[in-house]
């Protein structure tokens, strides 16, 4: 230890020191948190944790594995577009005890992500959980959880869940699609966080039973994939702030399928159509339509090559993305040269290579679930 | 009289005077002092021979290195400029970044004080390097490291990750 060396940074004025913690890896900065009481404070400050994530691009990556272990990539990775990066594990406090379940069934799955904060709700075709299990939202990164008091109407299994942001009223919320298809009515319930309730918003929305289940946050709205009974795919919408459902039809844009996906582009919510181009090859067509209000505009991206029906992407800068295929495969997409670069990932400990079982793509922070509904 | 005052002839460079907590004055041209925004606002509204600053906050030793690394930055623009208005090539901006590089490998007291300084004064490029070097500092290292590094105490939080 040097004689005389100061603290630099438990003396500076905190938004220096927000300056220096914003220009780390996630990782570093939540790593931070252990070095002494004063580092602590400043890396879970409420104030940091929006400084923090407006000023910063924070794609990340979890996923399990095989045998069914978490792990994750941070964002200083994809900023430099690393193709051989290391995984770390992550530890979930309670995870398991909440979702267990027989090994041979799927214990829960991931309704999606908003702020860096993840959601997992009990597997809708676990039969044995469902009256046990209870909504888990976590932070990845600082390992802070939440679990949601079970709704009372918990013994029936959700069609689909969503998980979104009121950014309007600051406040987290968790949505619950029930349908009864026999009888052919639904119903929907939201629990808002900083409530003790669950609160039935809507009944009978249209389309509502004929939902692909991954949904994309943007605009204060999640928005899904949805199919009518002449399979042309249509847009079910749910307002965060008002509560209200409403569908976006889509004028004939060619070949339409029910699996259409939905991503975030440039802040814009896009849909890709999977056009077959090539069944020998299996070489597919994306097309991207840009959604404004019910209209749909065919977007400047459109890329050809190789890919399975069923992958994720999220959009890192400029025309590049980080595409992962059904098969666990991942790397960069650059949709102007039409290049792929896949992502090798290894183990950080062992350095044995891993392969991705359940992946989850988001946009890394520091905010806390318990902290929700009050920052 | 200042009605015989002629524009387009050059004036004799202006200086000002900053005077560090612990009473030496430094006279400065305009133009670097300027390098502070602090300075810079505000300053029309001065009489002009009332240009004195006490900078209370900052020790001699370390306006010194303020003064060396604003004079070198008003010095690079006007040269790289130069360079650019006759289109000669210049590798100006890279020899800069190296001049800041080593201006800025100091010991961490050194870097404390700078970073204080560069805050009270509003030197946006200098506070954007110290917190860079900071950072460069921090990053990748373990927090055992980094207590090390930053000789701090370890308070007592337990880390649950620590085994990793």
């Amino acid at each position: 230890m040097k004689l005389g060396e100061i603290d630099v940074v438990s003396k500076l004025p905190l938004d220096v020191v927000f300056d220096i913690f914003a220009r780390l890896p996630l990782k570093t900065i939540s790593q931070c948190r252990w070095v002494c009481k004063r580092w602590y404070d400043v890396v879970l400050h409420p104030r940091f944790a929006q400084v923090h994530f407006a000023s910063n691009r924070l794609q990340c990556f979890a996923f399990r594995d095989r045998y069914r272990k978490f792990y994750m990539i941070d964002n200083e990775c994809f900023d430099n577009f690393e193709t051989q990066v290391r995984a770390y594990n992550l530890e979930f406090n309670e995870f398991k005890e909440n979702f267990k379940a027989p090994r041979f069934v799927k214990q829960y799955e991931v309704v999606g992500s908003v702020n860096g904060l993840i959601c997992f709700a009990p597997a809708r075709e676990n039969i044995y959980q469902t009256s046990k299990s209870r909504y888990y939202i976590c932070n990845p990164i600082t390992g802070y959880y939440l679990m949601l008091p079970k709704s009372p109407k918990n013994h029936i299994r959700p069609i689909a869940s969503g998980f979104g942001f009121d950014s309007l009223n600051n406040v987290y919320k968790v949505l619950r699609i029930l349908s009864d298809s026999s009888e052919n009515v639904s119903e929907v319930e939201v629990y808002t966080f900083g409530s003790d309730c669950w609160r039935v918003v809507a009944l009978n929305v249209p389309y509502i039973s004929d939902m692909n289940l991954s949904n994309v946050h943007v605009n204060n709205c999640l928005y899904w994939v949805a199919c009518t009974s002449i399979e042309i795919a249509i847009i079910v919408s749910f307002n965060m702030a008002t509560e209200e459902f409403s569908t976006i039809q889509l004028p004939n844009i060619g070949k339409m399928s029910r699996t259409g996906t939905l991503i975030v582009l440039r802040k814009q919510l896009c849909l890709i159509i999977d056009g077959l181009f090539d069944i020998e090859t299996e070489m597919w067509e994306m097309k991207f339509y840009r959604i404004l209000g019910s209209l749909a505009e065919e977007y400047v991206i459109q890329a050809k090559f190789v890919w399975e029906k069923g992958y994720k992407m999220m959009e890192l800068i400029d025309s590049k993305l980080l595409l992962l295929y059904l098969n666990g495969l991942l790397g960069y997409f650059d949709s102007e040269k039409m290049i792929f670069n896949s992502i090798q990932i290894r183990n950080r400990k062992r350095n044995s290579e891993l392969k991705i079982d359940i992946p989850i793509l988001f946009m890394g922070s520091l905010f806390s679930p318990s902290n929700l509904g009050y920052h | 009289m200042k009605d015989s005052f002629n524009p387009s002839i050059e004036p004799p460079k202006k200086t000002v005077t900053l005077v560090s907590s612990d009473g030496y004055d430094f006279e400065v041209e305009e133009e670097v002092a300027l390098e502070s925004q602090v300075i810079k606002d505000g300053f029309e509204d001065k009489a002009v021979d009332d240009r004195e600053y006490l900078l209370f906050n900052v020790h001699s030793d370390t306006l010194e290195l303020i003064i060396k690394y604003c004079e070198k930055h008003v010095s690079s623009r006007k040269s790289i400029s130069a360079a650019a208005a006759s289109s000669s090539s210049s590798n100006g901006e890279e020899a800069l970044k190296e001049w800041d590089e080593h201006f800025i490998s100091v010991d961490t007291n050194t870097l404390y004080d700078i970073l204080m300084a560069a805050d009270y004064l509003n030197i946006k490029s200098l506070l954007d390097l110290a917190i860079q070097k900071v950072a460069d500092t921090i990053h990748g290292r373990s927090p055992e490291q980094i207590r090390k590094k930053f000789n701090i105490e370890n308070d007592s939080i337990i880390d649950p990750w620590a085994s990793e």
